[in-house]
């Protein structure tokens, strides 16, 4: 019985030793992050329905894994809002302080107030200098504005890109460990340490994307996005993949159809059953999901905003209205010569029938005319339709015609340029109205007193008509406007009509400065500002200042929505942190009680011994 | 109870800390710039408001720029117009004290008027800032010419004087009495027919007293450059039988500057003569009689006679030379350019710039107030436009220039009534020109009203962005008080905490 005692003590020595350890590694690592508490299990050994002392299993975690899911789950959702928050914050930040009234909606006030001098000093080649000068800022402005947020998609971009590559690195280390740690336990031995490990790869591939861990048995992790497909399984890790693109202006966007697509996009799997993650919406956080919401969405809607002004603001200088005569009260008629020149050019048509009002407006293109969508003009309710420029003024008029008769069959005839649109069935002709743009600075008209102040330096100067072409010339306008070189050339334009204007004369000055600061202008609701039933309408200012408030607003909610998440990531950090972290005073408190079972035991072992030495001693 | 572990502890002591100071380190820069926010989305709702304030201040403070300008330039016209009506009232008082009270003094009228016209035109050609205020929209042109050029023209070009020479010559060259010209086409009828409708007295109509003599007229049938308006190329007489005594007809003959003469011819029993015309430009009545002779042809005869030497009266009378010189004037004056007479020496032209001095070379819009707008408010365009062409200050200056450009010569009486009509032009255009300056009067009201609603308005809309924008210095000094305080408790428990652990208390 002695030597039973003596190995039952010297076992519960023994796993003091190792309690000790543990405890050691404990305090050791107390400030290491990711890592767990350990414990060393010990229970009664048995051995032949006999105790046989203390028995030790391999170090082990005490680990919560729902909650672990919950912590990475709360992980993702604040990276996500994180992200976006920081760049929104830095949108908001591109207007400037309040104070310094360096907004774009300070500028536009500024080159108003430029004309407004104008109109008092319409000779002063001084004051044409500062409308010139104010107006080449206007521009360069919203330049900077756009190439500042295209930077920025670029730089989201680039994020996703570093992203993919974290997070593929971090699957392939988890599916290592998956396999280490499963071998191990096949041996018995502790994995608390790799699993620990885990946690953390698994943490960092939260940051970027949402995921979700489940136990896949044998001490394995298998890792799925949250619609199911399997990053993480039983064969070994799945990289992502993304096509990054280098060269991201207003004009790249991302489309499902790969050969439309101009920026990357993120996908799983090889060529043929390759699942697009931004198309099948698996990206629901991380810091990815908010990188590619802001290149593909919260960025371009900024663009769009600075491309709707810089469109508004283009157009409004420069465009002319001629309405219809009417020749009777059934008819009008309109001379389209002269007056549909270029692609974006419109036709506005307004018809009654009986108390309903039905809009529609046709825009001129070089491309065979149809149905249209009706985001491509900002009024509200109308029907839009392109029509296409003929090689004559009467072709262009015939297929104009052709067009409205589509909208209302039968309503429309021509005679050489000169279009007739009258009743038709129960719908009765109201007002035709032709818009299009001045392109040239000196009208020739002192009645027409727009002037094309800007233009679209897409590859040279071309003029900016606003055409509906194409992705359309205003998107990405913000970033190409420039001053119009002939203006530049010649700023006595600002002012002279025609080549005998006097040149005190404030009409154009007078009724560019309206045009600025008064004229109510319907902006476009794909810009997020105003809703479709009922357009933003305001003045070029008002917009502007629209845009600062809304990005500012934007950026705001922003920041609280991440404050908000971060604060319940840091709470359940906090938790995690708490349970799994170490605790110096209880791990004082063991090593005394590991203390004590040392010496107990080794008190035990001594008496034994003095027990053996009695016993010897009966012997001699 | 979940426990604490030592790195939960520390997270959270730091991360208490980094939040504690982030906000200190906020408050600290409010207190250093004074405002609230570092950009647009930290003032939240009130972005747009701030906004939208600061645009309407910056439209205000435009606005009163503008409005000041306006002002300015409006003050210079008044005080220009002032005084060129200042040279009117002296012209009138000068005209009429040299030809009413005494003779002497109309020796004097021509260089005191050269001394007006130069003011005058100094004044209308006056500049603010590089912009000629008269001028209207040609605002780089110098509108009105030289005062020197105006009086003895540039180089070929023909001044005032030449011109009214020209015109009085060609006045008095043409005799509306002259052979065939007043006849009895029937033995009972008059008949006078106007060969030259530009030159010369004109008729513009005729009436009778009824009875036996009916008087028609004939309107021209063309209309040559510079016609008087309404004149009328025939006028006819018949009579239906000896006129009772005190039967007329009465003319109505007009003078080369359209001054209006009533000439009634009365049956009586004798030819008598008229008597001279006076010599101011105003509608006046002159009468003779004509002998009724025993039938209508005898009576015709006489009525004939009458007319004839009652209109040659006219003609030879020192009015007549003073109207002529003065139409003269009107015709370098003409709106629209000024008239000469012809190479033939019978009709009028119009001058070119090599020919004759344009007095007025600014802009001919007719829209004179409009050649001058400001916009001193949102929507708020004020019309102030005054040009030196303008019938008031065109006026002016015609008056001005016409005793300019004449001295009083051999003929006296006719420089009197030469004298008198620019004494009458510049009285009767003294109170017109206080009319336009009355008018400019209320928009300088306007725009000054105008200017103070702006300045009020901003000075509201400035406080109001002071207190959307502004930090309340006293809020942000308590708030870092408290934040201090609250970093400091925090430290110290850190301390604490430090210090509390059981590897203290072992031995």
């Amino acid at each position: 019985m002695l030597f039973t005692a003596l190995n039952n003590a010297f076992s519960g020595l023994s796993a003091a030793q190792q309690s000790i350890d543990v405890v050691s590694r404990n305090v050791a690592n107390a400030s290491t992050p990711g890592y767990t508490r350990k414990t060393l299990p010990v229970d009664n050994a048995v051995l032949g329905g006999e105790g046989r002392g203390v028995w030790t299993d391999a170090v082990r975690r005490d680990v919560d894994q729902r909650m672990m899911q919950q912590l990475r789950t709360d992980l993702s959702a604040s990276q996500q809002t994180g992200v976006v928050a920081d760049y929104l914050g830095r949108v908001d930040e591109m207007f400037g302080r309040p104070q310094d009234e360096n907004s774009i909606a300070s500028q536009v006030t500024r080159f108003t107030e430029a004309f407004q001098e104008l109109t008092t000093n319409p000779e002063s080649a001084s004051v044409r200098e500062g409308v010139i000068s104010a107006a080449g800022e206007t521009a360069r402005k919203l330049n900077d504005l756009s190439t500042q947020i295209q930077d920025m998609r670029a730089e989201a971009e680039s994020g996703i890109a570093a992203s993919v590559d974290k997070v593929n690195h971090a699957l392939g280390q988890i599916a290592e460990l998956n396999e280490d740690i499963s071998q191990r336990q096949a041996q018995g031995r502790s994995t608390a340490d790799l699993e620990d490990k885990r946690d953390q790869h698994l943490e960092a591939v939260a940051e970027e994307i949402d995921i979700r861990v489940i136990d896949g048995g044998e001490g394995r992790s298998l890792v799925f996005t949250p619609d199911g497909s399997s990053l993480v399984g039983r064969g070994g890790a799945r990289p992502l993949n993304f096509d990054q693109r280098f060269e991201i202006n207003a004009n790249t966007e991302w489309s499902r159809d790969g050969t439309q697509r101009q920026v990357g996009t993120i996908t799983l799997g090889q060529d043929g059953n390759a699942v697009d993650l931004i198309g099948s919406g698996s990206l629901t956080g991380g810091r990815m999901a908010g990188l590619v919401e802001l290149r593909d969405e919260l960025l371009p809607q900024a663009q769009r905003q600075l491309d709707e002004l810089a469109h508004q603001m283009a157009t409004r200088l420069s465009e002319h209205t001629v309405r219809a005569d009417a020749p009777t009260t059934t008819s009008r008629e309109i001379d389209i010569a002269g007056r549909i020149q270029s692609d974006g050019d419109q036709i506005e048509v307004t018809f009654t029938n009986g108390s309903v009002q039905n809009r529609f407006t046709f825009i001129a293109s070089s491309e065979p005319g149809g149905p249209a969508s009706n985001d491509l003009t900002a009024r509200a309710n109308d029907t839009v339709f392109t029509f296409q420029r003929g090689a004559s003024d009467a072709a262009t008029a015939a297929n104009l015609a052709a067009q409205i008769n589509a909208a209302v069959a039968g309503s429309a005839t021509t005679a050489g340029s000169t279009l007739t649109v009258q009743d038709s069935g129960g719908s009765a002709i109201q007002a035709v109205d032709a818009r299009f743009t001045l392109t040239d600075t000196q009208s020739g008209n002192p009645d027409r007193l727009g002037l094309p102040v800007f233009a679209d330096m897409k590859a040279g100067q071309v003029d900016y008509t606003g055409s509906v072409d194409g992705q359309g010339q205003k998107q990405g306008f913000a970033a190409r406007i420039a001053l119009n070189a002939d203006l530049i050339a010649n700023p006595e334009r600002l002012v002279l009509t025609t080549g005998t204007t006097a040149t005190g004369d404030s009409a154009r000055p007078l009724e560019l400065t309206r045009r600025l600061a008064e004229a109510p202008t319907t902006f476009s609701p794909a810009t997020g500002i105003g809703g479709s039933g009922r357009p933003q309408t305001t003045t070029l200012g008002g917009f502007a200042r629209e845009i600062v408030s809304f990005q500012g607003n934007q950026a705001q909610s922003a920041s609280s929505r991440a404050e908000d998440r971060a604060a319940v990531a840091r709470a359940i950090e906090d938790r995690v942190a708490n349970q799994n972290g170490v605790n110096i005073d209880e791990e004082m408190n063991r090593l005394m009680e590991m203390e004590k079972v040392y010496a107990a035991n080794a008190k035990l072992m001594g008496l034994v011994d003095q027990m053996f030495d009695t016993l010897f001693a009966i012997k001699r | 109870m979940t426990g604490i572990s030592l790195i939960g502890q520390h997270n959270f002591l730091r991360q208490v800390t980094a939040d504690l100071s982030s906000q200190l380190q906020r408050a600290q820069g409010q207190i250093a710039s004074g405002k609230r926010a570092e950009t647009h989305g930290e003032l939240g709702l009130q972005s747009k408001i701030s906004q939208a304030l600061r645009a309407d201040v910056a439209d205000a403070e435009s606005f009163i720029q503008t409005g000041e300008m306006t002002a300015t330039r409006m003050e210079v016209m008044q005080a220009s117009m002032t005084a060129v009506q200042d040279g009117l009232v002296g012209q009138r008082d000068q005209v009429n004290a040299a030809i009413y009270r005494n003779d002497v003094g109309l020796p004097f009228l021509e260089p005191s008027a050269e001394g007006r016209l130069q003011d005058a035109v100094a004044r209308l050609n006056t500049q603010v800032e590089g912009r000629y205020l008269f001028s209207g929209r040609t605002t780089d042109v110098r509108p009105v010419a030289e005062a020197q050029a105006i009086l003895d023209g540039a180089g070929a070009a023909m001044g005032l004087d030449q011109v009214m020479a020209e015109r009085a010559d060609a006045d008095l060259a043409t005799d509306i009495t002259a052979a065939g010209q007043i006849t009895n086409p029937t033995a009972d009828s008059v008949r006078l027919q106007d060969d030259n409708l530009v030159f010369g007295l004109s008729v513009a109509g005729a009436r009778d007293s009824g009875g036996a003599m009916t008087a028609t007229t004939t309107p021209a049938a063309t209309s040559p450059t510079g016609m008087p308006a309404g004149a009328q190329e025939q006028l006819d007489i018949s009579l239906s039988g000896q006129p009772a005594a005190g039967d007329s007809v009465t003319v109505d003959v007009r003078l080369p500057d359209g001054s209006a003469i009533e000439l009634t011819l009365t049956a009586g029993n004798t030819n008598t003569a008229v008597a001279d015309p006076e010599l101011g430009g105003g509608a006046q009545q002159l009468s003779a009689t004509f002998d009724r002779g025993v039938d209508a042809a005898s009576a015709a005869t006489s009525l004939r006679q009458a007319l004839s030497d009652a209109l040659a009266a006219i003609q030879d009378s020192a009015a007549f030379s003073g109207a002529a010189e003065a139409q003269g004037a009107n015709d370098f004056f003409r709106d629209g350019g000024p008239l000469i007479v012809d190479g033939a020496g019978t009709g009028l032209v119009a001058g070119t710039e090599s020919e004759v001095v344009h007095w007025y070379r600014g802009d001919s819009d007719p829209d004179v107030g409009g050649a001058q707008r400001a916009r001193i408010g949102a929507g708020q365009v004020v019309d102030y436009g005054v040009r030196a062409d303008q019938a008031e200050l065109r006026e002016s200056v015609k008056s001005m220039a016409m005793l300019a450009a004449r001295g009083v010569g051999d003929d006296v009486e006719g420089y009197r009534a030469f004298a008198l009509r620019a004494g009458e032009s510049a009285g009767a255009t003294v109170d017109r020109v206080t009319e336009v300056q009355g008018r400019l009067g209320v928009k300088e009201q306007l725009v000054a009203d105008t200017i103070q609603r702006h300045e009020g308005a901003a000075n509201l809309m400035s406080q109001r962005v002071a207190e959307i924008e502004e930090a309340d210095p006293y809020e942000v000094a308590t708030r870092i008080q408290e934040l201090r305080q609250q970093l400091e408790s925090t430290y110290a428990i850190t301390g604490r905490l430090q210090n509390l652990s059981l590897v203290n208390f072992m031995t």
